[in-house]
This record gives structure tokens, C-alpha cells and sequence, in this order.
């Protein structure tokens, strides 16, 4: 596990300065442990991770044999304000945001916001980090710890033609990223947090001859989730599975996708207007059959433990 | 027999008996129990078309099953999207949905193969063809699926997009097509809340529309908004874009860019559809080509699903939008389970119609685990004219870019569509080859401009940006070519070098449509110069027509045309430019930068239609100094009491004591009145003009004057008010404005007068009043003196304004609810305050039974075991009379024609009733009518909606801006809400009044049924396309009227009397007014009834000519003038509302009245 001085250090070179002792005195220990309920909370790359489940996959291997289990309550466009959770009450996002981490019952949330604040630039970044920490603040609970998930930048080659853009627009997009990221990690330092930051390996990666991550410049590719489940679980555990192409990986990031299919129809069902919004007294009856996604997904983690241990054999 | 209702009197034998003939058989086929046997040929052979028209098979299950899109790509081959999985996934189920493609490889006109292109989707709704493989919408994603190595199966699936919302799986997203510039066109609906990150940003769309996006860039934005669940989108030649709407009634709607439409999310202001009264319609398409007969050329064709119908409409130019006429049915069937929703044209020039093949619909009313939910069938049907030979297939995949551009000027928009879209996919390159094509073309042949602009297209959907041709175009001949190409330059504007300058020029048009094009591009750009250029698409004039013309074109162009008429799409472009440039103009018109070369008509329109704190002020002194065009006054008056502080609103007090009539000063009085209401603002200074109204010889300005005294505290003038509320001379009027005046003013001296006054029982209009003002400043005693009016009451119908301020306030409610134990009130009186607790929306048991306990009544939702559902539909369909129903429904006391309309005549409360009966079942139908509150359509839950001055107002939500909650409520009054003053708000329950059967007899209640099941599906009780006089006025008899009338003849009822009373009523389904329902005046012996009718029309001295059922007995009047009558007669109209007023002899006529109009002139139409 590298969720500590040297990785901080990495991500907060001006910002910290000597400070970083105390900070990460109090992070050590293994990233995860036996028994934690894991989150992730973000917007698209969060979201689409489920349906790619390299992350996840990398890191049920990397503690393949402990009873983890992760739960991913991305949504697309979402902020720090909860801005695509509302539904029908735009104004309710927030409150359904702590509530849907609340019903998930964490004891480790990843948060991952800041990239779509980040095109508010400057000024925005007040709002955003005020936001952020009144979000840390409400979802705090006892026994749970957050890891800050860093914004990761545009990759410029990828920008699609945009007659219409200015030239240097991810250049600026880029330069709002690092805004962003660098008050994440001072909101990580005094909140206690732990923090993945990303950017360092991210740049490299930009600046060399690498395949491209993304298809549009924001939105990873399958190989994009595969490099970015490298580097964190590199940040989060101390056993990087080296090969993940093998036959037992693979079979168990289809079980993993799986499972969040199963818990995608658990969380964010389809028909909520009639299941449990406001036509409810229609087919509200048929809400019983939600919670019965609850053993399937139980059942699905089983399996995923199972494979997990097989694929750290091979 | 069901002993839930009471029997009051047996229907007598013989009106049941040919009831039985009559729709027994019918209904004995519709009722659900009886699902039809699948047999395609069976269902083929219920199709009606018209003559010269047949329909085959081209494609069924088992090969395909429950189509829900379908799109053809330039090979000609089908795609379709289909879902088994719809409404909602199981537990447990894998979601397994597909995409399949269908070819007619010999042309036979029959799909010979099925490709299952690709499975594993969940309820996959929207599929477009496109850049090696298809686009599908996917729940919460747009996929992109290709194959890569050729065997037909999609081996590639990519996630394009994601975040749209699935609250609802009819209303996810879907209807993709392609736009005139090859962006993706998608749709979502009502429920649906979409966050999707783009590279450039996330874009959000709450609630319905369209998006526009463009795969390539990743440019994506709304290109409108609203429609309740609109899945029909299409393009005309030049681009211009039509909708229809799967939930709403309003049939075609002409979409500007940018607009908003029924239910848009937080829209202040929206524009309406074409027809409006029509039932849902799904899918649409323009038809044209070689095999269609030449009056179908540019129809728009699109389903009636619920009516088991394909319909078409003819659109023609009106102004700067369009009228829409519908025409005879393409398909007209009574088989149940077709349902036709989706519709396109073929490569062979046949038009293609998708079955979902389901006799349930919908899955909010029905489980959605219901078995007779069809999950395995569904068709694809295929219509021919047998006039014409079909379209021989072109091979455009094959061709050279040469032989591609060529193909732009194809007869068959088909043909021109998918030439475009290879052009687009084979890259930039093949601008070569356009550029050369149009050099090369016939500039004297017809559809010259329209080939350019093909042209231009090709440029534009490779964001080529090509100036010349582009100018060209801009000033082309044909005013439709002049409106597209106005629209690219909004898509290039960043890129030219003076947008601004080409704009101008057609902001002023010689034709109203490019003049809004122009103002809706303006709105793109952020230059402050923009709204001034938008502005002088209100002035009338229309310059010379351009220099660009062929001297053919100058010859017949003619100078001096009539003036261009801002009409509704006009205003309503320009209003939303006002509003989306608001950022840019206004701070440039503080800093002085525009001043709109000192036009105020323009300023002045600004200003109004994007009011603001800032810009109010100068306003208000454009008001003062009498600058502000009489047209917008109102308008101007409405943006001051909303945006004005203190200070202008004291300016403007001070400028109404100069007005010279009351009228005006009483408007402006009642704007600061509602200035208060709605931001609690005090008019500045010493308010001295109120000084000169309390001596007004008007009463009513005395009273508003002795509120404003009230409601702003005028301590000096406050002795004139309380004088007047003890005055026992002044009138009850003025009394009454003076005890609300002394409520408003408050304070114990005001709350003892109230007091005194609530339990004054001297006169009973004046002690209620006082009893409502009193409500919320001391509500205890305001409900002590209630209770004893309730008791004490004679004319409990005097109560209502009482009832209606209880339930305004929550703890009166409850005081109520108590004061009530142990008291007895008459039953009248309770049965009017239950009917007020009920239409309020609001759930309130307490009140409710202690009423009912107190006046001795009972009432409520009726609920039936399964036996008595059973019974009541087996008497429904034995039994039924659907024509005894109509009466029943049309019965004053029920209210039903107040709060429904059928085809869009009736209130506007609770949902238009047109096509119910081909969709709604009995069980639902029963049950609506019992226990309203058991299902209620989307749209018309009740929001009960709580300010922070402890007032409740509900009613159905008509819209939400970003600063007002409008709602309707059951009186059918729309009530605006300040969002501001708003601390809670709640779903209510359904406005329709819960133990509204009490009033009917069993047998009454199975015929009600029977007409509601019988509306759209049987002939006669299905709203008729031709246009029908819908809305009447009838004259109320008074002794005065009768009088006059007698002494001056019967033509004086045509001449607008101010004695004479008229009031609304609406015909029968088919039209007819039935005479028996008309009141008769005595006029000297004879017994004559006077009815009228109002016809619109937008243009001065135009034709049209009326057809009347039958001219027995009848006495017409055109315009105040003498019209002799015939089965048809010609009349001339002038612009705006024209009147047909005639009286009926009761004793010389026995048939009922029914008028239609011709309907070749789209400027002439009936009040709706």
C-alpha cells in the first residue's frame, strides 16, 4: 500500500511543503481492508467504469481473499452538488446523493468530482471547493474514510476537430484540472483524507507514444480503464496484479460487470416515475420486485470472490 | 347486482333493448378478454385505405417482434430496434433485446431476411444507420455498434454517449434521425432528466426535447424543448423541422429553434401545435416521389396509434409558420392490437409502417406484469398506389462521388437524404465533386435554389464553411432557400466575417419565416448590435427585393408587397431572442452602447419581453414620457409591477393621476396592487394621487384606491376607509373593498372593525367578506362567525368564496375541522364545502369527515370487488348506450364538459378525452370514474403548492419557470405562484371530484362508460377532421332580452347587444348541437332560440364557405348582416374574429345543428 508520504507527495508538491507528515502518519495502513464496503462516487468516468470494471477488477484481485465488496454510484454529469440526481425535484440532488452513499452504508468512499466543476475555471473554484467539503462533511460517518480521486486531464490529441473551439482549449481545460485537483488535495490534507492523484503518471503518458485512453479527448476507452486501473491500484494496494489478461481475470471482470448490472437495476431502476416517484399508487406494486435484485447481486459477489482468489492463483 | 350505488329508478325496457342491437356486438370484440388471434392476414384484411391504395406484409414475427424504431440506411435495407424486455426488467431476466436488419434483396416488396445484427440491450428505443454500423439508444446510453469483420453481427460496441434518464422507459431516449446537416436528432420525453458530458462540457435537458448532435465534434445542444412524449421528428426539403407528440393533443407542430412546447421545463412561455384537439400521434414522416399520387407530394404522415389509424396532414405556409389540415386516413382499422408508431418512406418509393402489434399500450395504467401484455408479435406493413409504378431502387453505395452529388437532385427525398449521408461518411473529399455539380446547374430549371442548397448542406455537414455559395443563397429568389440558408449561417456565424451583415438584410424580409430564422440566428451572436438587427424584424415594411435575382425572377418579383404581420412564431422568435441575448444587450444599453437608433417600439420590446431590475427604470421613462406604443402597454405595465422597485413604482403612481381614463388608472392601480402581492414593493413617496381617486366618481377606483390606502399603509388617508366600512349609504362594492382595504391595513383598531363586522349579521355578503378578511389575522374568531353562518345559511352556493379561503389557509382548515365537532350545518351547506375540499386537490380527512358528520351526508370514492367490476363490464358491453351516455355527460350538474374537452372543445382541467376509447380499457374507465384518484394521467396530479404567508393554492401544474409555478385549478383559472414565495409543495390528488357517481343511477353510470369507451373508436363519436363548429354561445332568456327583441327585432342579436347575455356551450362529439339543450326566449308568441358562432380569420377579405346541416327553422345573420341560407353558403370574412349568429325556430325545426367549413383555406378556422 503507497497511500502515503510518497504519494502525496507526488500529487501536492507546492501545496504541502513540510506539512505532509501528520497527513499521512494518519493514512497509513493498507489502502482497504477486510470487511470494507467500498464506493466509488463521480460522474461519466465513475459511471462507465461498471460497464468496463477494470478498476474494480484490478482491485478485488489485489485483495482477492479479504471480504471487500464495491458499489459504484456514478452518474453521469454529476457534481459536487449532486446536479444529476434530482430527478423530478432538480433541487433534491444533493440530499438524494448523501442519501444514496448513505443507503449503500460505506466504510470507504472514493470520490471522484472535479472534472466537470473544473469548466467553471477560476471562478468557479471557490463554489466547488466549499461544496466538496460540505459534501465530506455530510457523508462523514463513523468508521468511514474517503480517498479523493484527482481529475484527470483532456487528452488534447484526441479533442475532436471543433471548428468552432479555440485553439488552446484544452490547454485551458488542462490548466482548470490542475486547479481543481490541487484544492482537492489541500481539502484531502486538512480533512485527514487520502488521496489518488493521477496526473503525474497521466502526463507521462500524454507526452509519450502511447495508445490514446480516450475516443474523444474526456471519455476512456477500454484500454484507458485498463491503464487507469494500473496506476490506482498501484496508488491503493501493494499487489499490482501484473498480467491481467488472462483467462481467470477475465472471467472475473465479466462476473464484476455483471454484479453491477444487477446493482444498477437495484439503485437506479428504470420506471422510477411509476416504482416510487410520483405515479407510485400506479405500479408502485411492482416496486417489490427491486429488492429482489439484492440476493442476486449477494449471490454475484460470492461468485466474484471466488474468482478473484482462482485469479490471483494463476 | 353490485348493491355499491344506489338504483334510484330502472331504466325503462325498450331503451335497453335497442342498445343491446346496437353495441353489444360491437363491444363484445373490443372488450380485452377476447385478444384476437395474431393471423397478420386477418389483421390486414380490418385495413381501410384509400381508393388507389393497398397494403402488404413485408415483414413479421417470428422474425421480428415488438419493432419501436425503424430507419433505413442507403443500401435500402431496414433496421429496427426491438424490445421483449419493455416495460421493465425482471429479476433474474437477462435483458435481451435487439437490433435487426431486414432486406428485400428482390424487390418483391417482402423482407426475405432477418439479420440479428446485435441482442443484449435493454429496451433498446432509437436506431440510425450510420458510420459503419447503426447509433441505438440504450437506457441510459447511446451505443455505437459496428461490425468489423463483415459477418453481419455488430463485434463492436462503443458507448458514445451516456446519462440520460430512464424514469420512465416510453420516454427514454429515442426517435433518432438524422438532421439536414447530418447531426444526430434525438428525443426524450416528460420524465426524463438527462447529464451527459461532452468534451466541451456537460449538457443537461430536464423534461422533453430534442437533442442535436453532432457525432463528429461532439458539439451537442437542445434544438427544443417540451412536447409530453414526442416521437415523431422530420424535415422538410429546406430543412424546416415538424413534430408530433405521442402524449399531447395538439397534432403537427412546427418547431422553431430554440422554442419551447407543452410541458417544457421551466419555460415562462411556449408555442402550441397545429391541431390543437387532436388525439396522440407517433412517428412521422414527409412523403414525396415518383409513386405517390401528386396531392400526397409533402404530406406529413404519422400514426395514431391509439385510434388504430395512419394519418396524414396537409401543412401549408401561413405567415411565418404553418397551418396543418388533416385529410382521410392512409390506414383505418378497428383490429386491437394495431398499432401502428412508427412510419418512413422506402427506397422504392413505398411507405413503411412499424406494427408494435399490442392490445395493451402504455404502462403506466396498466401492471406491468399484466398478461395480455403482447411480448412475441409485430409487423412491418407496406403501402403502394396502384397508379404510379414503384421507384426503380438506386444503387447509391455503388456510385462515384460524380454520380452521388448528382443524385442531390433525385425526385425522391429518400434517394437525396442517403446520397447526403454517404457524402458525408466518405469525407471532405467529395466536395470536389459538389462543387462541381452545381456549376454545372440548370439555373432556369425548377428547384434550382433547392439543388444549391443540397449543395450547401454537403458543405455544411463537414463544417466546410463556403461564403459565396452561402450569400448566394441568402438572397435567392425562393423565400424557403433564403430561410435555410439563414439558419447555416447561425451554424457558421464564428467563422464569417460579418454575420451580422448578411442577417440584417433578412431580419427585414420580404417573407415573415426568414425573418424569424434570422432572429433566432441573431440570438447566436454575442455581439451587442444583434438584438438591434433583431429588432427591425418588427417593422412592417419590406424592402426591394435583391440584386442577386435572374432577370426572370425580377420580372415577376413585385415591389411594395403587403406588410409583413409579426404573427405568434414571429413574436415568439423574437421574444426568446430578447431573452437569450438578455446578457449581451443589457449591459451595453446601461453603458449606452445601443440605443436601438432611438426606435422605442423596439427598446420598448426589449424591455418588456426580458424585463429586469436593471433595465425597469428606463422603462418607467419611457412610460412618462408617452413613448410606449398603446399595443404594448399592457405588456409594459405587467414588466414594471414585476421587475420595478420602490421607486418606479412611486413614478408610476405619480404618471397614472395625469391619465385621462379610469380604465387606465384602475389597470395601473391593480399592477401595484399585484406588485405587493407578489414582492410585498410599497410605491415610494407620498402616494398622493390616491387623494384624487378616493374622490373619483368611479366607485370602482374608489375601492382599488381604499385597497392601495390598505395595503400600503397610508396612515393620513386611513379615517376614509374605516368611514366607508360603516357608511351604510356607500354601495356593497365599495363596502367590500373597503373591509378588504381594512384587512390589508391590519393592526388591532383594523382586527377589532373586522371582528365587529364578521359577526354583524346585517347583510350576508358583507359579513362573509369580513369573515375572510379576518380568516388569517384572527382565525379563531373568523371561524366561530363561519360556523354560524354555515348554520344560519340559505344559499349555501353563497358559501363557496368562504370554503375557497379555509382551504387557502392551513390552520383555518384545522380550526374548522374542530369547530365543526358536535355542530350541525344544513346538508347543502356540507355537500358544497365537500365539493370545494375535493376540487381544491388538497388531502384532508379531518375536515372531510367532520363535514360530513356535521351536514349528515356521505360520500367518497366507490371501490368494487372483482365480482362487481366483472358485472359492471358485462352490463357495460350487454347494456351499454354510448348516444344515452353522451347526454349524461353532458349534464350541467356533472360538470364533466367544464373540466374535459373532446378534440379540444371542453375545459382544460383534466385531460382531453378525445381517443379514450381506443385506448383506455373498461376496468380502467370504471375505475376513473369511481375512484378518481386511483390512476391519474401524467400531467394532472394536483400540486399542492404551501407560501410562506402560511397560503395554499393547488391545481394542475401548466408550467414551471425559473421564477412562477403556474397552475390551472378546477374552476379551469390559471394561477401564478411567485417560486420565490413558495416553501412547500407537494403532490396533490386528482382534481376530478371523488363521488361524482353519486348522482347517477347504476344505468346511468354503464351508458357514461359506454360513451367514454365508445369516444375514438366508433365513427360516430370520433372528433371529424373537417373542421366542425365545436364552440357555441347561446343566448340566456331574460325578460329584457325577450323585451328588446321583440321591440327591435330578432336581428338585434346579432348586433351585440350589451343587454343581452351569451354564453358557451359545446356540440356533441360529431358536431351537433342538440336543440333540446338550447334555452328558448318568448318572443311574441313564437319560441325561438339564438345561437352564434365565432370564425377567425387572418386576412382581410377572404372567402370560405359554410355548411349547414339543415336550414329548417333557421334566421341567419353574417356579421351583424342578413345572410340568406343554404346548405352552403359563401361568406366573406375580414381579419380577426367574424360572427355567424342565428335564431332557431323551435316549433319549424326538429333536427339538431351542425356547421362545417370548407377547408381548402388555412387562414379560416372555428374557435376552438
Amino acid at each position: 500500500m503507497r497511500l502515503r508520504h510518497a504519494m502525496l507527495a507526488i500529487c501536492l508538491p507546492v501545496l504541502m511543503h513540510g506539512e505532509i507528515v501528520s497527513v499521512a502518519e494518519s493514512a497509513d495502513g493498507p489502502a482497504l481492508r477486510d470487511g470494507d464496503r467500498v464506493v466509488f462516487l463521480g460522474g461519466t468516468l465513475v459511471e462507465r467504469e461498471q460497464r468496463f470494471g477494470h478498476w474494480e477488477t484490478l482491485l478485488t484481485a489485489a485483495y482477492a481473499g479479504q471480504d471487500i465488496t464495491f458499489r459504484n454510484l456514478g452518474w453521469s454529469g454529476d457534481t459536487v452538488w449532486g446536479e444529476s440526481r434530482g430527478l423530478f425535484e432538480p433541487h433534491l440532488g444533493y440530499q438524494r446523493l448523501v442519501e444514496q452513499v448513505t443507503a449503500a452504508n460505506p466504510t470507504v468512499v472514493i470520490v471522484a468530482y472535479g472534472s466537470n466543476e473544473s469548466y467553471a475555471g477560476e471562478q468557479g473554484l471557490e463554489a466547488f471547493t466549499n461544496q466538496y467539503a460540505k459534501l465530506l462533511d455530510d457523508l462523514s460517518a463513523k468508521d468511514r474514510r474517503f480517498i479523493l480521486l484527482c481529475p484527470l486531464y483532456l487528452e488534447a490529441s484526441q479533442i475532436p476537430h471543433n471548428p468552432d473551439a479555440a485553439s488552446d482549449f484544452a490547454q485551458t481545460q488542462n490548466a482548470n484540472i490542475d486547479l481543481y485537483a490541487e484544492a482537492i488535495g489541500s481539502l484531502a490534507e486538512s480533512g485527514g483524507h487520502g488521496i489518488v492523484d493521477l496526473r503525474e503518471q497521466h502526463r507521462q503518458h500524454l507526452n509519450g507514444d502511447g495508445p490514446p485512453l480516450t475516443f474523444n479527448g474526456l471519455t476512456f476507452t477500454d484500454h484507458g480503464y485498463r491503464r487507469t486501473a494500473v496506476w490506482l491500484t498501484d496508488q491503493l494496494s501493494e499487489h499490482v496484479p501484473l498480467e491481467f489478461e488472462t483467462p481467470s481475470v477475465a472471467a472475473l471482470r465479466d462476473a464484476i460487470i455483471k454484479k453491477n448490472e444487477l446493482f444498477f437495476h437495484r439503485w437506479r431502476p428504470q420506471n422510477f416515475t411509476y416504482l416510487f416517484g410520483f405515479r407510485q399508487h400506479e405500479q408502485g406494486n411492482n416496486a417489490v420486485e427491486i429488492p429482489q435484485f439484492d440476493p442476486l447481486v449477494e449471490q454475484a459477489e460470492q461468485e466474484i470472490a471466488k474468482l478473484a482468489v482462482m485469479a490471483t492463483k494463476d | 347486482m353490485p348493491n355499491f350505488l344506489s338504483l334510484r329508478s330502472p331504466r325503462p325496457l325498450r331503451f335497453i333493448l335497442p342498445a343491446i342491437l346496437l353495441c353489444g356486438q360491437v363491444h363484445a370484440q373490443r372488450d380485452l378478454k377476447d385478444i384476437p388471434p395474431p393471423d397478420p392476414e386477418l389483421e390486414r384484411k380490418t385495413f381501410v385505405l384509400p381508393e388507389g391504395f393497398e397494403v402488404n406484409l413485408f415483414a413479421a414475427d417470428p422474425q421480428i417482434a415488438k419493432p419501436i424504431q425503424m430507419n433505413f440506411d442507403p443500401q435500402g435495407r431496414l433496421w429496427i430496434v426491438s424490445s421483449h424486455t419493455y416495460p421493465q426488467i425482471l429479476p433474474g431476466d437477462e435483458a435481451n433485446d435487439r437490433v435487426l436488419i431486414l432486406e428485400d434483396a428482390d424487390g418483391d416488396g417482402v423482407s426475405d431476411s432477418t439479420t440479428v445484427f446485435a441482442e443484449g440491450l435493454l429496451i433498446p428505443t432509437g436506431i440510425e444507420p450510420g458510420d459503419g454500423g447503426a447509433y441505438v439508444a440504450a437506457s441510459t446510453e447511446v451505443l455505437h455498434l459496428k461490425d468489423t469483420d463483415g459477418d453481419g453481427k455488430a463485434d463492436s460496441r462503443r458507448i458514445v454517449l451516456s446519462g440520460f434518464g430512464t424514469e420512465d422507459t416510453h420516454h427514454i431516449l429515442h426517435t433518432f434521425r438524422w438532421g439536414p446537416a447530418q447531426r444526430l436528432f434525438m428525443k426524450q420525453s416528460i420524465y426524463i432528466h438527462s447529464h451527459v458530458e461532452t468534451p466541451w462540457g456537460v449538457q443537461r435537458l430536464n423534461a422533453g426535447g430534442t437533442w442535436r448532435f453532432d457525432p463528429q465534434t461532439w458539439r451537442m445542444s437542445v434544438f427544443d424543448r417540451g412536447l409530453v412524449n414526442s416521437w415523431g421528428i422530420a424535415f422538410d426539403d429546406y430543412g424546416t423541422t415538424f413534430a408530433t407528440d405521442g402524449a399531447g393533443g395538439e397534432g403537427i407542430n412546427y418547431i422553431v429553434p430554440g422554442a419551447s412546447y407543452l410541458t417544457a421545463y421551466g419555460a415562462p412561455r411556449i408555442l402550441h401545435g397545429l391541431n390543437p384537439g387532436s388525439p396522440k400521434h407517433c412517428g412521422l414522416e414527409i412523403v414525396n416521389g415518383r409513386h405517390l399520387p401528386d396531392d400526397w407530394q409533402g404530406s406529413l404522415l404519422t400514426n395514431d396509434f391509439r385510434g388504430h389509424r395512419v394519418c396524414r396532414f396537409v401543412v401549408s405556409e401561413d405567415g411565418s409558420g404553418y397551418y396543418s389540415q388533416e385529410q382521410q386516413e392512409v390506414i383505418k382499422s378497428d383490429h386491437v392490437a394495431f398499432r401502428p408508431i412508427d412510419i418512413k418512406m422506402g427506397s422504392d418509393g413505398a411507405i413503411y409502417i412499424a406494427d408494435w402489434y399490442n392490445p395493451i399500450i402504455q404502462h403506466g395504467e396498466v401492471d406491468f406484469r399484466d398478461p395480455r401484455r403482447d411480448h412475441t408479435h409485430g409487423r412491418i406493413w407496406r403501402v403502394t398506389y396502384k397508379g404510379n409504378p414503384l421507384v426503380d431502387r438506386p444503387k447509391l453505395v455503388d456510385m462515384t462521388n460524380d454520380e452521388l452529388a448528382a443524385q442531390l437532385a433525385a425526385p425522391e427525398r429518400w434517394t437525396r437524404k442517403q446520397a447526403m449521408r454517404l457524402l458525408k461518411e466518405r469525407g471532405p473529399d467529395v466536395l470536389t465533386a459538389v462543387k462541381k455539380w452545381v456549376r454545372n446547374l440548370d439555373n432556369s430549371a425548377p428547384g434550382y435554389h433547392q439543388r444549391r442548397l443540397e449543395a450547401l448542406r454537403v458543405y455544411q455537414a463537414h463544417d466546410v464553411v463556403e461564403p459565396e455559395l452561402l450569400e448566394s443563397l441568402l438572397t435567392a429568389y425562393d423565400h424557403n432557400a433564403r430561410a435555410a440558408a439563414t439558419r447555416i449561417v447561425g451554424d457558421w456565424h464564428l467563422r464569417l466575417d460579418d454575420p451580422l451583415a448578411l442577417l440584417a438584410p433578412r431580419a427585414t424580409d420580404e417573407h415573415p419565416r426568414v425573418r424569424l430564422e434570422a432572429v433566432r440566428v441573431l440570438a447566436e451572436i454575442q455581439d451587442p448590435r444583434a438584438i438591434e438587427i433583431a429588432m427591425t424584424a418588427l417593422d412592417p415594411e419590406v424592402p426591394p427585393l435583391s440584386a442577386f435575382m435572374t432577370p426572370e425572377e425580377r420580372q415577376i418579383n413585385k415591389p411594395g408587397e403587403a406588410p409583413v404581420e409579426v404573427d405568434q412564431w414571429l413574436d415568439y422568435a423574437l421574444w426568446l431572442t430578447c431573452r437569450d441575448l438578455q446578457p449581451v444587450w443589457q449591459p451595453a444599453l446601461l453603458a449606452g452602447e445601443i440605443d436601438f437608433d432611438g426606435n422605442t417600439r423596439h427598446l420598448t420590446y426589449v424591455l418588456k419581453s426580458a424585463g429586469s431590475a436593471e433595465t425597469v427604470g428606463v422603462l418607467t421613462q419611457l412610460l412618462s414620457e408617452g413613448a410606449v406604443p398603446d399595443d404594448q402597454r399592457t405588456d409594459v405595465l405587467e414588466v414594471i409591477t414585476e421587475h420595478g422597485g420602490p421607486n418606479e413604482l412611486g413614478e408610476l403612481l405619480e404618471m397614472t393621476a395625469s391619465l385621462d381614463d379610469a380604465g387606465s388608472q384602475a389597470n395601473v392601480l391593480e399592477s401595484l396592487l399585484r406588485a405587493h402581492r407578489r414582492r410585498q414593493m410599497v410605491p415610494a413617496g407620498d402616494h398622493a394621487p390616491l387623494e384624487g381617486f378616493l374622490a373619483s366618481d368611479k366607485a370602482g377606483l374608489r375601492g382599488l384606491a381604499m385597497r392601495c390606502v390598505g395595503t400600503w399603509h397610508v396612515e393620513r388617508l386611513w379615517p376614509q376607509v374605516k368611514a366607508t366600512v360603516e357608511n351604510q349609504q356607500a354601495s356593497a362594492a365599495e363596502r367590500d373593498a373597503a373591509i378588504q382595504a381594512v384587512a390589508a391595513y391590519s393592526g388591532d383598531e383594523a382586527i377589532e372593525l373586522l371582528r365587529r363586522l364578521a359577526g354583524d349579521s346585517g347583510g350576508i355578503d358583507l359579513r362573509l367578506r369580513a369573515i375572510r378578511s379576518l380568516m388569517p389575522l384572527d382565525t379563531d374568531a373568523a371561524v366561530r362567525e363561519a360556523v354560524a353562518v354555515m348554520q344560519q345559511s340559505e344559499d349555501a352556493g353563497r358559501l363557496s368564496p368562504l370554503f375557497a379561503d379555509v382551504l387557502n389557509q392551513k390552520p383555518a382548515i384545522e380550526r374548522l375541522a374542530t369547530a365543526l365537532n358536535e355542530q350541525d350545518i344544513p346538508a347543502d351547506v356540507a355537500v358544497v364545502a365537500l365539493r370545494a375540499v375535493r376540487s381544491s386537490g388538497q388531502q384532508l380527512p379531518e375536515l372531510t369527515s367532520a363535514l360530513q358528520k356535521a351536514g349528515g351526508v356521505t360520500s367518497g370514492p366507490k371501490e368494487l370487488s372483482p365480482e362487481e367490476m366483472e358485472s359492471m363490464i358485462d352490463q357495460v358491453l350487454a347494456a351499454g348506450d354510448p348516444a344515452a351516455g353522451e347526454a349524461i355527460y353532458r349534464r350541467a350538474e356533472l360538470n364533466c364538459v367544464k373540466c374535459h374537452a373532446i378534440g379540444g372543445a371542453g375545459g382544460k382541467v383534466g385531460p382531453d378525452l378525445v381517443s379514450l376509447g381506443a385506448t383506455a380499457q373498461l376496468d380502467y374507465l370504471i375505475n376513473a370514474l369511481l375512484d378518481p384518484n386511483k390512476q391519474v394521467k401524467e400531467n394532472y396530479h394536483t400540486q399542492v403548492v404551501v407560501t410562506d404567508e402560511g397560503q395554499t393554492f393547488s391545481g394542475i401544474l401548466v408550467r414551471a419557470s425559473d421564477s412562477d409555478v403556474l397552475l390551472r385549478d378546477a374552476e379551469g383559472r390559471e394561477i401564478s405562484v411567485p417560486l420565490d414565495s413558495i416553501e412547500d409543495r407537494a403532490q396533490g390528488v386528482s382534481l376530478m371530484p371523488a363521488g361524482l357517481t353519486d348522482k347517477l343511477t347504476q344505468a346511468e353510470i354503464v351508458n357514461l362508460v359506454a360513451f367514454l369507451k365508445a369516444l375514438g373508436r366508433l365513427p360516430e363519436f370520433t372528433v371529424s377532421s373537417t373542421p366542425t363548429v365545436k364552440h357555441w354561445e347561446v343566448l340566456q332568456p331574460s325578460k329584457e332580452s325577450a323585451f328588446r327583441l321583440r321591440r327591435v327585432g330578432d336581428h338585434l342579436a346579432a348586433q351585440g347587444d350589451p343587454a343581452f347575455q351569451w354564453v358557451s356551450t359545446y356540440g356533441r362529439v360529431d358536431g351537433s348541437l342538440p336543440l333540446g339543450d338550447l334555452p328558448t326566449l318568448q318572443i311574441g308568441g313564437r319560441q325561438v332560440s339564438f345561437v352564434r358562432v365565432k370564425v377567425f380569420s387572418d386576412r382581410d377579405a377572404t372567402m370560405a364557405r359554410l355548411s349547414i346541416s339543415q336550414t329548417d327553422g333557421l334566421t341567419g345573420w353574417w356579421n351583424g348582416e342578413p345572410l340568406t341560407l343554404d346548405a352552403e353558403v359563401s361568406v366573406s370574412l375580414h381579419s380577426g374574429e367574424n360572427w355567424l349568429t342565428l335564431a332557431v325556430s323551435s316549433e319549424a325545426r326538429a333536427n339538431d345543428l351542425r356547421i362545417t367549413l370548407d377547408t381548402t383555406r388555412p387562414e379560416v378556422r372555428f374557435a376552438p
